[in-house]
């Protein structure tokens, strides 16, 4: 069985991290540093989707087996993107 | 039905929910990757189509979906603790904040419409092929995830219709609050990927 979910008060600790981060990601998009702009924004939006999945979608609860599962779908979006731009950014 | 089979039958269903919700991430890949793809080719003209979005409402928009997940997080919670009604007033906020996103999104799409800018218009066939790519994707996109929103709003609905009517206890129902959470906080992932590569890329 898994254990007891998050208390509301994590609930809205996340929360409340999950705005500083769109904060963070607005507030560096303003300073338009050549190079930066894309990195900084899909690691936010990283970081912003792992803290919903762990905690709002309740992941860290749940066995092995689910997050393997997460594994092999976000390794199959990886290499989908990945070949596409070995054969994009060579032609 | 013994109580271990319960459990387990309540661990297949929620496999079953992320099984599927793994479906629409492949969904919304292929999306990306044709973004990511053009983005490519023609930089400059993403840049500048970008600006012409809105960041307020972009920005604004982000904050209510966040905000409506923690209230359906805090709902699947009450729920599990037998806290029904509490559970369905957060579910009904959820709806509530779900529903405001989609009046935002219709009010900057019709700015949009009513400058010209949606694929087919004289005014945005005239522009460059790179800022024209921009926004049918931004419309595709934006769209494709709307209509999740709206779907996502009816499931919801449906529950705390559903757990009205038939007397809900924590341990019936909470496989189908919890699937429902799961599809509502999946289609706020989507949202947290779209956000910075459509309004931030300026």
């Amino acid at each position: 069985m898994r254990p007891e979910g998050p208390s509301s008060r994590a609930l809205a600790l996340v929360w409340a991290t999950l705005v500083a981060l769109t904060g963070v990601t607005i507030a560096v998009s303003r300073l338009r540093i050549p190079g930066w702009s894309v990195p900084v924004a899909l690691g936010v939006a990283a970081a912003k989707s792992s803290l919903v999945l762990a905690v709002f979608m309740r992941l860290r609860d749940e066995d092995r087996a689910f997050k393997v599962m997460l594994g092999v779908a976000v390794f199959t979006m990886a290499v989908i993107l990945g070949l596409t731009f070995t054969d994009v950014a060579f032609r | 039905m013994t109580e271990e089979g319960g459990h387990g039958n309540a661990r297949a269903s929620r496999m079953g929910m992320w099984l599927f919700l793994f479906t629409e991430m492949l969904l919304f890949g292929g999306l990306f990757l044709v973004y990511a793809v053009y983005r490519r080719g023609h930089p400059e003209a993403f840049h500048a189509a970008s600006g012409e979005l809105s960041l307020a409402f972009g920005a604004g928009n982000t904050i209510l979906l966040l905000t409506s997940s923690l209230s359906m997080a805090l709902a699947v919670a009450a729920f599990e603790r037998g806290l029904i009604s509490r559970a369905l007033a957060l579910i009904g906020g959820t709806i509530g904040m779900g529903l405001l996103f989609l009046v935002n999104k219709g009010l900057e799409w019709s700015v949009k419409f009513g400058h010209g800018l949606y694929p087919g218009a004289a005014v945005l066939e005239a522009r460059d092929p790179g800022e024209r790519l921009f926004f049918s994707l931004y419309f595709a996109m934006t769209g494709l995830h709307g209509l999740h929103v709206l779907v996502g709003a009816g499931v919801l609905g449906a529950v705390v219709v559903l757990v009205r009517r038939s007397g809900a206890t924590a341990e019936r129902h909470g496989p189908l609050v919890e699937n429902a959470g799961l599809y509502w906080h999946l289609v706020d992932i989507v949202w947290i990927f779209l956000f910075p590569l459509f309004y931030l890329i300026t």
